[in-house]
């Protein structure tokens, strides 16, 4: 009766089967050719490769015509009526269909060997860890599609999830599937492991193997087989919805999953570390050089101190490397992606180079980080810019104001340039019209005022609050934000009215401008008008009227500007163009790029004043060239 | 009509469901992952709105054919038409509460998008745009349902195709990539409404030619599924669902697997190509720097804003060292000079080129050091100017010149220390026989034979030979002569240089003999140093396939023996590669070779400096 059965079988499947035989083996025989090509370094890489692909999609497609079309068909009734039991006819299918694999991959590997024994030594031994590997493999594959296909319409969302969870498995764990099961079978040691057989490997391919036949024939038998036809039926359209969710899910899983890791550490070869008080400091080591020696103790120091005030829970890695093409006073952070840490760039082997140039970019850049980027909302933004100055300047001068120190002259030139309270809130705004450097000096004086006024503990812990580093780095932030904003903050850590600060603060830079105005109105002030004018019907110059008032002691300014998208958001200053000319009052400069109509600019002009220590610039205006 | 279309709405809750379900997961997955005030307005609007490519159309592609293939077919299916026929109501209205229905449900996905995104940007606005861009929100709206539409109307017509309806699908997309590649309207990538998208200054323009497109096509299959609807469909269906023949199967087979074929070999080919860098592989990225253009009264310049300091400082010098070069050469003409400082070649200080420099501002940081190789390249301008670019011309035989001149120049007017003190590699070559003016003049002999960098040093002293003998204006006076082609065409060496020597009013062997005469005064100011650093007499040894070659000898204090090699005679200096010694020797790969000879050349070297290599031998190779 069984010879029957396989009769049947092969009348009903027999030319898919020839079919996919001879794809099957037409496949292998380009797959050897190429590995032959390559010189992959044995003809049996080929079977190896052949196992993991062509491989399992034939055991894929003999399973689907054993077993799901026969039981969608639910032709398997007209079988029960014969005189074979239930775990006959299902034992037959098996077996039918595993000769049928098993075969194919066994002339597979005979041909490879054939050839590879032309080119290389092949022992016994060798032969029979080959052979263990890939009947082994072709047992546990097979069994699981043939038990698969017993689980109907649940099968394609089964294996959807079963790969995903391995995905996230191998992601969020250290396990590494290439080396358990029937992956480490067939891995790259297939074709040259020689002396050990895979005892490992094997006995948990054999137990799974045994385990997916034990499911297949429980599902196939019990209750008369009608666990297998009911799961064999079409799939309901909530059914289908609600496998589209649950893979959906675990695909969000595993890439939430992913976002959340932490990844390790950057590393520097060669460099100054200094690793105490939970602060690691990483400086490149430039050959013949002490200056990175010096540099990690300084940096190091000023991360403990700063950690040390602001309570920060956790510093991250700071890693500096040493770019011989920056001038002294330019730095770069990084984007790191798959590593953790802060990574800078800056020239500290340069002759020219100072710390103090440098300190503000790294507290900024490292609190920025630090807090997740929370502290850069507006209207808080001022704080963390106005702390990068603050925190040099409160080591070297008290709270009073002192013109030596360059951020309180800068602080005065803000003044003249106007500063209102609505600018403290609207900051990005305000940097936009003043300049980085004054709108930053503005902020310090704001905090050197509260220590004054309110005293260094209360300034201290209001600092504390508003740059949280130990916030989520996710919506919980926002939330925080929304619930706690600066006024409340403030009143909360200061115990007085925020608005009322503000005014007593601008009150308090208007009577620090009348105190340096002697110094302060000789510098000038930059005020530029700008018009389009046509070249062609569709093309323009920019041509920009600067003022300068009074004159400066040098006669070049600057022309700086940008080609924008449609979107107005902060742009990085160091992506603007410069162009450097002669002023004299009047003059006129013509920008050295034709704009197209419809496009939009934004552009300035500056002026570097050594009285400030900085550019002072005329205000960002963004157009359209219309 | 009410009733049915509240009975179909009920039918799409799932499906509406599931929308939100992918759309909460999508904003949550960001929400979990990253404070959502950080989304700057680009990435929201950019990415969330109007430039959705071509991943999203795909999705809404997909969400209408799951949505399409069993709204009207699951009717004839299910056999329920016939119920839906005994209804009052006509197949046009069941057609359409269907479609309007299925449309509503796709409209869903733009509007709670919308919604999440005004959501963000109440969240996220900043003092520099506070708008919330609501021209922006229809357009993009508008066009999405456009692409929806479109979209609905082919998965329904798709839908009576059954399984063909794939097999139909899968050859139109492989039509449209092979269209695209001749036509490129029709690439898909540009095909995609919210793709490429224009802006005319902050108004998004809506690609109407496109629209139309989208809407003509959807109509038309609207209206195919409608006839299929109608009655067509059932015929076609009943087609379609028959026994499966064998040859409808092995066409489905043969075409299933002519795919898989397809695809392994695809990435196969992918695989051996380019070798996938890892996901988890770590990447830095390093912000750009813009650049700043400056005119001083003679040079044009343009460089990063990463050295704007070191480039201002040149900046602030440069016309003064372009004055005292054009003296030296009594230069008059108004000259613009274009300088590029944005090359950051390793191989070069500077280049020129007619009347455009490229130098390499990270190369020095000094203030001196830049003068000097602004000094150098400017030279190199105004001899070509002097000559009318004849110089060039005879680049082969007035290599030397050019450089030689440069080079003097440079350490003439832009270095402190004496001229001959810098002449130790002239004296050393002097020494040793290899500074003759026969090869000087040649360069390709010079290059093949020896090192084309002599061409500096050995030049160098030429040029000082000319001043010494004839005075300063003589090489201002050869380089103008130079621009009489009469003297110089046909000719080339020797016989060249003689006739610009005679045209000049000067003589060749008078310039000549003082080469030599200045080359033994070197060769006596150096003569310790040179002592100390006798020839060297290379030890080569073969050893499988590995050459070394290195030596005994010791090199004195402060000086470094280098070997380097080339693939053969014709190979150009960058071709040439110098190893690391070790225990005294350097090898290199027998497979580097040309042809069956080795080349090597040793040399000294001091710190910083350039090498001084003996001329280049041969080794046989077995």
């Amino acid at each position: 009766m069984i010879r029957t059965l396989i009769r049947k079988d092969l009348i009903e499947h027999g030319w898919m089967f020839a079919m996919v035989i001879a794809m099957s083996l037409f496949g292998f025989l380009l797959v050897l050719i190429g590995t032959t090509l390559q010189e992959a370094g044995s003809s049996l890489d080929s079977v190896r490769f052949y196992g993991v692909t062509l491989n399992i999609v034939m055991s894929m497609v003999i399973c689907n015509r054993l077993v799901v079309h026969e039981y969608s068909g639910k032709t398997q009734l007209f079988l029960e009526g014969l005189p074979v039991s239930r775990s006959a006819m299902l034992w037959t299918k098996y077996l039918l269909g595993f000769v049928i694999v098993a075969s194919t991959m066994a002339c597979c590997f005979l041909f490879a060997l054939a050839i590879a024994s032309r080119q290389e030594m092949i022992g016994l031994r060798f032969v029979l860890i080959m052979t263990s590997r890939w009947v082994a493999f072709v047992f546990v594959t097979y069994s699981f599609f043939f038990m698969m296909g017993l689980l109907g319409r649940y099968r394609i969302p089964l294996y959807a999830c079963l790969g995903l969870s391995l995905m996230i498995l191998s992601d969020a764990t250290s396990l590494d599937i290439t080396q358990h099961g029937p992956l480490a079978l067939l891995n790259d040691k297939f074709a040259f492991e020689r002396f050990e057989f895979p005892v490992r490997s094997l006995v948990e391919c054999v137990t799974a193997g045994g385990v997916f036949i034990g499911i297949a024939m429980l599902m196939g038998l019990v209750r008369e087989g009608s666990v297998a036809s009911l799961l064999a039926e079409r799939m309901s359209h909530r059914e289908k919805l609600f496998a589209a969710v649950v893979i959906f899910s675990l695909l969000f899983t595993g890439s939430f999953l992913d976002e959340k890791r932490k990844p390790d550490p950057y590393t520097i070869p060669n460099a100054y570390v200094r690793e105490s008080n939970q602060v690691s400091v990483y400086v490149e080591s430039i050959e013949d050089d002490v200056v990175g020696d010096q540099l990690a103790d300084q940096i190091h120091a000023d991360l403990v101190s700063m950690r040390d005030y602001l309570a920060i829970e956790s510093v991250p890695e700071l890693f500096l490397v040493n770019r011989r093409d920056l001038d002294s006073d330019q730095f770069e952070p990084a984007k790191l992606q798959n590593a953790s840490g802060i990574l800078l760039r800056a020239n500290y082997v340069s002759s020219d180079w100072k710390y103090e140039t440098f300190r503000p970019f790294l507290i900024d850049v490292s609190l920025s980080r630090i807090s997740h980027f929370n502290a850069i909302h507006e209207p808080q933004c001022w704080v963390l810019e106005g702390f990068s100055e603050y925190w040099p300047r409160h080591e070297a001068f008290d709270a009073q104001w002192n013109e030596s120190a360059a951020v309180d002259r800068r602080a005065a030139y803000g003044v003249l340039l106007g500063v209102e309270e609505e600018d403290i809130d609207q900051w990005y705004r305000y940097r936009d019209r003043v300049g980085e450097s004054i709108a930053r000096s503005i902020a310090c004086s704001g905090l050197v005022f509260a220590e004054r006024k309110y005293g260094a503990e209360k300034l201290q812990s209001f600092l504390r609050e508003v740059m949280r580093t130990d916030q989520p780095d996710d919506v919980r932030a926002d939330l925080h934000r929304l619930r706690l904003p600066i006024e409340k903050v403030w009143q909360q850590t200061i115990g007085s009215d925020y608005r009322e600060f503000l005014r007593d603060w601008l009150e308090e830079v208007d009577s620090l401008y009348q105190t340096f105005s002697e110094r302060i109105d000789k510098i000038p002030r930059l005020t530029a008008d700008a018009s389009w004018v046509p070249k062609s019907a569709i093309t323009y110059e920019l041509v920009i009227t600067p003022r300068c008032q009074p004159n400066a002691e040098t006669n070049s300014i600057t022309v700086r500007y940008e080609e924008l998208s449609a979107f107005d958001q902060w742009q990085p200053d160091r992506l603007a163009e410069s162009q450097i000319e002669l002023y004299e009052p009047g003059s006129t400069i013509t920008v050295n790029e034709s704009f197209a109509v419809g496009s939009r600019a934004r552009w300035t002009t500056s002026l570097y004043v050594p009285q400030l220590e900085c550019d002072v610039i005329s205000g960002w205006q963004r157009e359209e060239v219309k | 009509m009410l009733a049915l279309l509240r009975k179909e709405f009920r039918s799409r809750i799932p499906f509406l469901l599931l929308i939100l379900f992918f759309t909460l997961v999508s904003y949550g997955a960001q929400a979990l992952t990253e404070p959502l005030s950080l989304t700057s307005t680009e990435k929201l609007y950019g990415d969330g709105l109007i430039e959705l490519g071509m991943e999203y159309a795909i999705t809404v592609f997909v969400l209408s054919l799951a949505l399409s293939y069993g709204l009207l077919v699951r009717e004839f299916d299910d056999r329920t038409i016939e119920f839906l026929d005994a209804l009052p109501v006509s197949r046009t209205q069941l057609f359409f509460a269907k479609w309007f229905s299925a449309f509503c449900t796709l409209a869903f996905v733009p509007i709670v998008d919308i919604f999440f995104v005004l959501g963000i940007r109440a969240l996220s606005t900043t003092s520099l745009d506070r708008s919330y861009h609501f021209d922006w929100i229809m357009t993009s709206l508008g066009l999405q349902l456009v692409q929806m539409y479109c979209f609905l109307s082919i998965g329904l017509v798709l839908s009576f195709l059954r399984r063909f309806g794939w097999l139909a699908l899968g050859l139109f997309g492989w039509s449209m990539m092979i269209a695209g590649r001749f036509i490129p309207e029709l690439d898909l990538s540009n095909l995609v409404l919210c793709g490429d998208p224009q802006f005319f200054g902050k108004r998004w323009l809506v690609p109407w030619q496109l629209v139309f497109g989208y809407l003509a096509v959807g109509s038309l299959a609207l209206l195919m599924a409608y006839g299929l609807f109608l009655g067509g469909g059932r015929v076609l269906l009943r087609w379609l669902a028959g026994s499966e023949s064998r040859a409808k199967q092995v066409v489905l087979v043969g075409c299933s697997a002519a795919i898989v074929f397809v695809v392994l070999g695809i990435m196969t080919q992918t695989i051996l190509e380019e070798p996938p860098e890892s996901p988890d592989a770590v990447r830095v990225t390093y912000p750009g720097w813009a650049t700043t253009s400056r005119s001083t009264e003679t040079y044009d310049v343009v460089f990063p804003n990463n050295l704007a300091n070191r480039a201002n400082r040149l900046l602030d010098e440069a016309d003064g060292v372009y004055a005292s070069v054009a003296e030296f050469f009594d230069f008059e003409e108004d000259l613009r000079i274009s300088v590029d400082m944005t090359s950051f070649s390793g191989h070069h200080l500077g280049t020129a080129y007619w009347n455009k420099l490229k130098l390499n501002l990270t190369s020095h940081e000094d203030l001196p050091s830049l003068r000097q190789t602004l000094g150098h390249e400017t030279t190199h301008v105004i001899l070509e100017s002097l000559s009318d670019n004849q110089l060039r011309e005879n680049f082969g035989s007035v290599r030397f010149f050019h450089e030689g001149v440069a080079t003097y120049v440079e350490r003439r007017f832009f270095m402190d220390e004496e001229l001959t003190e810098l002449r130790l590699n002239a004296a050393l070559l002097q020494d040793r026989g290899d500074a003759s003016f026969d090869r000087l003049v040649d360069n390709d002999r010079l290059r093949a034979e020896h090192d084309s960098f002599l061409a500096y040093e050995l030049g160098e002293v030429f040029a000082a030979a000319i001043v010494r003998r004839f005075g300063d204006e003589a090489i201002g006076n050869l380089a103008r002569t130079f621009a009489d082609r009469r003297h110089s065409e046909g000719l080339s060496g020797v016989l060249l240089w003689r006739s610009i020597f005679q045209a000049s009013g000067y003589s060749l062997n008078e310039a000549v003999d003082e080469y030599y005469e200045l080359l033994e005064e070197t060769q006596q100011i150096h003569a310790d140093t040179v002592a100390q650093l006798p020839e060297l007499r290379p030890i080569v040894e073969l050893e499988d396939a590995v050459i070394w070659v290195g030596t005994e000898q010791v090199p004195p204090d402060g000086w470094e023996i280098v070997v380097r090699f080339r693939s053969s005679t014709n190979a150009t200096d960058d071709q040439y590669w110098v190893v690391k010694l070790v225990d005294g020797y350097g090898y290199a790969m027998l497979d580097s070779f040309v042809g069956r000879a080795a080349w090597y050349q040793i040399g000294y070297r001091q710190r910083n400096k350039m090498p001084i290599y003996q001329p280049w031998k041969k080794v046989r190779i077995p």
